[in-house]
């Protein structure tokens, strides 16, 4: 009898400690989950007009900017304001990234140590830019636990990079259950150090996609309150000009 | 010699006026010796730091680096070839290894060059076995003394220390300072973290992969035909050289203002001469001094004010100038900010050659400029002269 209750302790232990283990067959398969926030996420293209408030250690600034976006592939941006940054322009095309400023009237390309400065003193560097990597054939993905994140239910995926020329060595991922949209992400360095942090505080739901709305980026290594960016709107599936992708139309 | 006795006498006889032209010109003189030793001091001593802490005799680089390239630094780094093992098993040649990364002391990013050499090299005199120490799992990683002041970390501090390794992932580990180097080449000191070469390579992913490979300087022997580029001292030394030249053209222009200074006074002298001693000028004549000795004596009593102050100065700045040379001149600002190699303390470097050639110089000047009022000299008549009028 004594033996039994020893077993019966054991198991409840393991069972409470260890839920993921207990519950694993409960959970979607991992790729499953990043397809389907890719349905949420990705579309032929994007005009997203956002703010970015940056929070510095006396004053916070609020930068507006209006961008395109083919795919991961091309992206070009302009600040709206504040004036001093109003007429700034950014355009990436696949790995490579220009910026242009109306003050040099220079165009510029953002290259080795530069691409690890911060944009606008943001806890988004360049680099973080010219990132563009499919997560679900990057990564292979796997939920590894369930957990409330801002009293929304999610799964925790793990991603680890199938390949070694990847960014981010390993990412994680709370993904809302119900709505397919992550709600919190850490991307982690090969030696398994925590680099940077995205928070989804807030959605929205846009042409029956779940869309992040507010959304927290934190350069974990850094001091600060991280950064804020809020998607203002965002149209889907839009006729962009092929020449806005072009290094011409920076200075125009 | 007649007009070399009458010179000196007349001169003599001038008094403080001719001491004060003296002295002028003499100031003029050392400042002008002074100053340019300090440029070839600078120079040779720039030379001969960057030869021991950093160039060596010369240096091969892979194929992609390009130092005033910022964008090929991402990619400055390749398998040192074989051809180089003898010489590296002989000691007389040490792969270095660039890398860019950023570090957060104080949770700041400051973006960082990750320099790797051998912890057992001798070719660069740095103290790189200072690396070869356990750091309590951290990194361990050395730093200059005014890239320590600069991001205020002490021996023994630690901080967080991100890269993007060989394949493009980003990494990030703890460092910890072992040892603070203090060196005069702030070009191998600031904005660089200094590791043994061995965990960079590890901690990149790039196995026996440097960016270039230096040449002990006092290695005079064949050098290997290889793939990588070469550069002597001679080249890579060439903008010190043409810093120098930049910053010594700076100088000419007040020892020129100083030396206009003086010739002025050495000028008004003479015209004030000639004008007094108008009388003086025809009683020579009147005695069978002709015109040509006439110029030559005035012409003389001016080029000997050069003679003088070239005494005077000898007199009191040559032990002004061997004390300056004995203590040197510190700098009392960072110099760093001057983008080249340099010392904290300055010592200049006088030559023969220099001392003569200024000697020269100032000589050629006085002379000319003592002439030039002494020109019309050669219209004197005698009458007028003695009557007190220039004609």
């Amino acid at each position: 009898m004594m033996k039994y209750r020893i077993l019966l302790v054991i198991a409840f232990i393991l069972v409470a400690f260890q839920p993921e283990v207990a519950l694993a067959q409960d959970w979607p398969d991992g790729l499953e989950i990043m397809k389907r926030i890719d349905r949420n996420m990705v579309s032929e293209n994007q005009v997203v007009e956002s703010t970015m408030i940056v929070h510095g250690r006396r004053s916070s600034r609020t930068i507006t900017s209006r961008g395109y976006m083919i795919s991961d592939e091309k992206s070009f941006s302009e600040y709206l304001s504040p004036p001093r940054e109003k007429g700034t322009k950014m355009l990436k095309l696949e790995d490579k990234l220009w910026i242009y400023s109306p003050s040099t009237n220079r165009v510029i390309q953002i290259a080795g140590h530069m691409l690890r400065q911060s944009v606008m003193g943001s806890d988004l560097s360049y680099e973080d830019f010219t990132e563009a990597e499919e997560l679900e054939e990057a990564y292979s993905c796997t939920v590894v636990g369930e957990e409330q994140v801002r009293d929304r239910p999610a799964y925790i995926v793990e991603l680890i990079a199938k390949k070694d020329d990847l960014a981010y060595a390993k990412r994680k991922v709370w993904v809302d259950s119900e709505r397919w949209i992550a709600l919190r992400e850490e991307r982690f360095a090969r030696s398994g150090k925590l680099l940077k942090t995205t928070d989804i505080t807030e959605v929205f739901k846009v042409q029956d996609r779940w869309y992040p709305k507010h959304m927290i980026f934190k350069d974990v290594l850094k001091k600060g309150k991280g950064t804020e960016f809020i998607i203002d709107s965002i149209q889907f599936d839009q006729d962009i000009p092929e020449h806005l992708f072009t290094k011409a139309a920076l200075r125009k | 010699m007649v007009i070399l006795k009458l010179a000196y006498r007349n001169l003599k006889g001038a008094g403080i006026r001719t001491w004060l032209n003296i002295f002028v010109l003499s100031i003029a003189f050392l400042a002008i010796v002074y100053l340019k030793g300090m440029y070839n001091g600078m120079q040779d001593q720039s030379i001969r730091i960057s030869e021991d802490t950093d160039k060596g005799s010369g240096q091969y680089w892979c194929e992609i680096y390009d130092p005033y390239d910022p964008l090929s630094l991402p990619d400055a780094h390749d398998v040192i070839p074989a051809v180089f093992d003898p010489l590296r098993e002989a000691g007389v040649m040490t792969p270095v290894m660039f890398y860019q990364g950023a570090i957060y002391p104080d949770n700041r990013m400051k973006n960082v060059m990750l320099r790797g050499a051998d912890h057992t090299q001798t070719v660069m005199n740095m103290p790189t076995s200072k690396m070869n120490v356990e750091a309590d799992g951290y990194l361990p990683v050395m730093l200059g003394q005014r890239m320590a002041k600069s991001i205020n970390v002490e021996k023994g501090d630690v901080f967080t220390m991100q890269w993007r390794d060989g394949n493009g992932a980003y990494d990030a580990r703890d460092a910890k300072v072992v040892h603070i180097m203090v060196t005069d080449n702030s070009t191998i000191d600031v904005g660089s973290v200094w590791m043994d070469l061995a965990l960079l390579q590890d901690i990149t992913r790039l196995e026996n992969q440097a960016t270039m490979m230096v040449v002990d300087k006092s290695y005079t022997g064949e050098l290997p035909e290889a793939n990588w580029s070469y550069h002597s001292l001679f080249d890579l030394t060439a903008d010190i050289r043409n810093m120098v030249e930049m910053k010594s053209s700076g100088g000419s222009i007040f020892y020129g203002v100083l030396m206009a200074l003086a010739l002025l006074a050495v000028f008004d002298t003479q015209v004030l001469s000639i004008w007094r001693r108008r009388k003086e000028m025809g009683t020579l004549m009147a005695l069978g001094m002709t015109r040509m000795t006439l110029i030559k004596l005035f012409t003389l009593e001016g080029s000997m004010y050069g003679i003088f102050a070239a005494i005077l100065a000898t007199l009191y700045g040559a032990p002004l100038l061997y004390l300056n040379n004995m203590k040197g001149l510190t700098m009392p600002m960072d110099i760093d900010n001057f983008g080249m190699v340099l010392p904290q303390t300055l010592y200049p470097e006088y030559s023969v050659a220099l001392v003569v050639g200024t000697i020269v110089t100032v000589m050629i000047t006085v002379t000319i400029t003592s002439f030039i009022p002494v020109r019309k000299l050669a219209r004197l008549k005698p009458t007028d002269a003695l009557r007190g009028k220039m004609s």
